[in-house]
């Protein structure tokens, strides 16, 4: 019931919205539908709590007319992630401005996007999930491509190519699967999970999907389309990339990679876990010379996931844990940095961080607010990233002394380019384009108040999520 | 297996041809007189260009000549065993008939039988 | 067989109307004769009648591909009248020559003997070769019809060939026959025996747009007037495809060692050929063609898996191609009238003045990319599946790779009608009752989108 209401409210909102007529109306419509979503799946978060052991189950038997079959399960991971998605989303769209020019049917295309990475997250059958997994595709592409800045068109094409010929991939991998899987051949995870695999079907299963979520994700070579996209994209698509949709990546390998390639993954970690960690300093020292702010964002992303990809495929127990809610703690976090950063840009037009300083003395309540999420996202203790980062880099300890020592080092790094970047902007000399700057209004201020909360109640009390995990994570 | 005899098949075609054709060079007798040149059996010389166009009437008699045609193909066999068959033959052959008169009629209708 | 009748009197009637001055009657006659046969067709559901000693079968099969081929030729024919409605010679032969051919079509899915596959193939091409050639005043539609004549007639040469050689080695003509010969003499199979079964499946290709044997494909879709291509494009391949798994399954199942491989090169060579020439296609028209082809090595992989539900998957995959392909047409026809061109460029900025048409272009497009949910992608994915389940995952794999090339040039007009400026933007003043005709056909991919099971498990 749950899982039903979770995805049909955002896509016959979608629907609707795709026939709206004017933006105001539009807009607050889809604020409603995507807070409706929430309360309901906080209702499944507090079923899960309750009894952890149990998943959230659906199976509406249409396979015979739909030719897929309607398996949903939303178990305690995939319960994170929903909430994840139906907290961002209704913040996603509030912070629209009404002066930027948008049309319902951007509106209608988040809807959409919420509507297929729910699916994405709840889907117990592979075929599902990758019909859910390329349908949030297309309504970014649109939003990148129609409301995007300069060169959005090209990068969004780039950006599209890249990631289904990733899935691509994937689908090759799960179409491998399923010739495995005992007569009659089955797509559900269940019979997945069943299967022996041996060493050498492994191989080339991991190497399939490993390209298909490192695309996704983006890890070290992978991410060439990312930094562009975000650059290209309206501030709400970067949002919805970096905040949610990169998770879908990290899902993949926790689903997937974990289970199915278990040995692979133990046995050849050292070949790809410095690749990995290459990526995520790579990112981080990137950060450091960056003139623009969104551009510091991107690189950040990317040196950020790094680390959590490091921490799931570290093969440990914390590991894992922490990876899982640090997935969590940088969609809030990253979401909660680029609205800073739009609150920057609607203000002073510019975002270059050389044109921009002493804004803590004419904007002080905007000052503590950019305060708090610069700080969580260098995981200040007490805040979210703090937990996850310490125990990825504690499985990562147990695994490896020398990567775990080098993984440590680039919280420094961050630590470097993030404090920088804050005294650069925030204090100092005003600018002509600071001038100006305003403080935070009431219902701007309101945009962030669900991002502060996330961040110290999971930076304060974390084991409510992690005792959640410990069920699943064996 | 298959593909071998495809191979034969290929050789003994071209062989043939080519075959053909040589023999005929090698053991035919040749002679050239004038009548060699002239049209075969077609009675007086032509005077003048040879390709010239004809009116475009001749091909649309060509093409109903044969209605008339295929309807006598049929016809020859079907009035030899009518008498075994029975009324369905009459019926079908009625059918068949109609068929080839609707298109006389169209060809008519359309001026096709009509010399401009 | 009922339906080959109805559309036979309908045709003649439209000739008739048309040469006794009442034009004004011939689409109605159409419209109220094509859904009159498609009752008519679907009358003989769940009864398998053989007519004329096994010369023509009424089974499911034969009724579920009529049904789809008549109801392809009633869509073209709703987008005839403006298609041609600037055309002052008289319409009538040309209606009556796609109804013809259509009869050819609804007999090639229908044979029980390779006489009657002969018939229909030959009644389908003839009609086929005057219709490529229709416009008469460009010489680009003569050329068509040239090449496509020439083409055409080569390939029923080889397919003639082929079913001389079966009847010698097998002494019958009727696909039961050959099959009893077949499993009587399977363990030694003459040479003349494989070599028909090849000659007549190069000459099936030839028909379908299998590459090697593609190569007029481009030149004769790109010449024939757009709405003869559509028709081609949906009807001519439908019913070649149908005819094709018809005559492998009910006679040569057992003996696959004899074509399977051969199929394999042509289905590979087919996919790679049409998509990666696809991708250096300007003219949409032409792009078309060669997804065509690329589509032709799609469905050639049903033939390949055969066993299980392949005939309910290529009639899946069909539905899916034909329908997605005649709203690509479609709108293509309509920009063309507007533009006067069939390039790329001329679909820039169409989402600004005519939303509705951008909108069912890329519905079109991303389900024959085969993007997920549309019926483009069910259909590709029951197909890999059931050729998976013959363990073909290489030819799978290939198959993956194009598509994912595919993804790029289908692409192209979507790109060119969101987000690329036109250099004037007049709104097309194409007939709002076209524009809806359009709109019509995109939501009926959508609907089919949600219903490929149905699809799938009706045959």
């Amino acid at each position: 019931m749950i899982i039903a209401l979770l995805l049909i409210l955002p896509l016959f909102a979608s629907i609707f919205l795709f026939t709206g007529k004017t933006v105001q109306q539009s807009k607050n419509f889809a604020l409603l539908a995507s807070l409706a979503v929430f309360v309901i799946s906080l209702v499944g978060g507090y079923e899960l709590i309750v009894a952890p052991e149990k998943a959230l189950f659906s199976n509406v038997d249409l396979e015979s007319i739909l030719g897929v079959n309607l398996l949903f399960k939303i178990d305690a991971i995939s319960i994170i992630f929903v909430i994840l998605t139906s907290l961002l989303v209704p913040i996603i769209i509030a912070s629209t401005d009404k002066k930027e020019h948008r049309t319902p049917h951007f509106f209608a295309l988040i809807m959409l996007m919420q509507t297929a990475l729910i699916g994405v997250f709840a889907a117990s059958d592979m075929i599902l999930f990758y019909i859910f997994w390329e349908l949030a595709l297309i309504p970014i592409f649109f939003i990148t491509a129609r409301w995007g800045g300069e060169n959005a068109r090209k990068i969004s094409i780039k950006f599209l190519i890249y990631t289904v010929v990733g899935s691509f991939f994937m689908l090759i991998a799960i179409l491998y699967l399923y010739t495995l899987t005992p007569a009659p051949h089955s797509f559900s995870f269940d019979s997945f999970y069943q299967l022996k695999l041996s060493y050498s079907q492994q191989i080339p299963l991991f190497l399939a999907f490993f390209l298909a979520f490192a695309i996704k994700i983006p890890l070290f070579p992978f991410h060439s389309w990312q930094v562009e996209t975000y650059n290209a994209s309206p501030v709400q698509g970067s949002m919805l990339l970096a905040g949610i949709m990169l998770k879908m990546g990290l899902y993949g390998i926790v689903r997937f990679l974990l289970p199915l390639c278990s040995d692979v993954v133990a046995n050849g970690s050292l070949i790809f876990l410095p690749l990995i960690l290459f990526g995520v300093i790579y990112g981080a020292v990137i950060a450091i010379s960056q003139p623009h702010l969104k551009k510091l964002i991107a690189f950040a992303s990317l040196s950020h996931v790094g680390i959590i990809a490091l921490g799931l495929l570290s093969n440990s127990r914390y590991g894992i844990e922490g990876g899982i809610l640090q997935m969590f703690s940088h969609g809030v976090n990253v979401v909660g940095f680029f609205l800073c950063y739009y609150m920057i840009v609607k203000r002073t037009k510019t975002d270059k961080i050389s044109e921009l300083g002493g804004i803590a003395s004419v904007a002080p309540r905007f000052a503590t607010i950019f305060m708090i999420i610069v700080l969580a996202n260098v995981a200040l203790p007490l805040t979210n990233s703090f937990v996850g980062e310490f125990l990825i880099l504690l499985g990562l300890f147990t695994y490896n002394k020398i990567l775990a020592i080098i993984a440590g080092l680039t919280i420094i790094l961050v630590a470097v380019y993030m404090l920088k970047m804050y005294q650069k902007i925030m204090f100092g000399e005003k600018k002509a384009s600071t001038e100006n700057f305003t403080d935070l209004t009431f219902s701007e201020i309101m945009l962030f108040v669900p991002i502060i909360i996330a961040i110290f109640a999971v930076g304060i009390y974390p084991s409510f999520v992690l005792q959640l995990l410990q069920s699943v994570v064996k | 297996m298959g593909s071998a005899s495809l191979i034969v098949l290929l050789i003994i075609a071209i062989a043939f041809a080519v075959v053909a054709v040589y023999i005929g060079r090698i053991f035919g007798t040749s002679s050239t007189n004038s009548v060699k040149g002239e049209p075969y059996e077609c009675g007086i010389e032509t005077k003048g260009e040879t390709w010239v166009q004809f009116h475009i009437g001749y091909y649309l008699f060509a093409l109903l000549f044969l209605v008339f045609d295929v309807e006598i193909v049929f016809l020859f066999p079907w009035a030899t065993v009518i008498r075994e068959l029975g009324v369905v033959a009459l019926v079908e052959i009625f059918f068949f008939t109609l068929f080839l008169f609707l298109g006389l009629l169209y060809a008519y209708k359309k001026k096709a039988l009509s010399w401009m | 067989m009922y339906a080959i009748i109805t559309i036979s009197i309908v045709a003649i009637i439209v000739l008739f109307f048309g040469a006794f001055g009442k034009k004004k009657m011939i689409l109605p006659v159409i419209f109220v004769g094509l859904p009159l046969a498609f009752i008519v067709n679907l009358m003989g559901w769940n009864q398998s009648i053989h007519y004329f000693n096994e010369m023509y079968i009424d089974d499911n099969f034969t009724i579920a591909f009529n049904g789809l081929l008549l109801f392809i030729a009633l869509l073209i024919f709703v987008f005839a009248p403006v298609y041609y409605k600037s055309v002052k010679r008289p319409l009538e032969d040309i209606y009556a020559l796609i109804l013809f051919s259509l009869v050819g079509g609804l007999m090639m899915t229908a044979f029980g003997n390779l006489v009657m596959l002969f018939l229909g193939i030959e009644t389908l091409s003839l009609s086929l070769y005057l219709l490529a050639g229709s416009k008469k005043s460009d010489p680009r539609s003569n050329e068509a019809a040239m090449k496509y004549f020439l083409t055409g007639s080569f390939a029923s040469g080889f397919l003639l060939f082929g079913i001389a050689l079966l009847y010698g080695a097998c002494g019958s003509f009727n696909l039961e026959d050959i099959k009893l010969y077949v499993i009587q003499n399977q363990a030694n199979i003459p040479a003349m025996f494989s070599i028909g079964l090849l000659l007549m499946a190069v000459g099936l290709a030839f028909k379908v747009g299998a590459a090697p044997f593609h190569f007029w494909i481009p030149d004769v879709y790109e010449g024939s007037p757009t709405l003869i291509t559509t028709y081609m494009a949906t009807v001519g391949k439908v019913a070649a495809f149908a005819a094709f798994f018809r005559l492998i399954n009910s006679s040569f199942g057992d003996v696959d060692f004899l074509w399977k491989t051969s199929l394999i090169v042509f289905a590979v060579a087919t996919i790679l050929i049409g998509n990666f020439a696809a991708l250096y296609q300007d003219s949409v028209k032409r792009m078309m063609a060669y997804s065509g082809v690329a589509h032709a090595g799609y469905m050639l992989i049903a033939i390949i898996a055969l066993k299980g539900n392949a005939a309910g998957v290529l009639l899946l995959y069909s539905v899916s191609y034909s329908i997605a392909t005649i709203t690509a047409f479609a709108v293509l026809m309509m920009v063309r009238k507007e533009t006067g061109s069939f390039s790329i460029k001329s679909f820039n900025g169409l989402a600004k003045h005519n939303p509705t048409v951008a909108f069912a272009m890329t519905i079109a497009m991303l389900s024959l990319a085969g993007i997920p949910p549309l019926i483009g992608f069910s259909a590709k994915y029951q197909l890999f599946v059931s050729a998976i389940e013959q363990g073909q995952l290489p030819l799978v794999i290939i198959a993956i790779v194009g598509s994912m090339v595919s993804v790029y040039y289908y692409l192209r007009p979507v790109v060119a009608m969101y987000f690329t400026r036109s250099i004037e933007s007049t709104p097309f003043e194409a007939a709002k009752l076209y524009k809806k005709q359009i709109l019509f056909v995109a939501l009926l991919l959508i609907i089919l989108s949600f219903i490929p099971g149905l699809i799938i498990n009706l045959i």
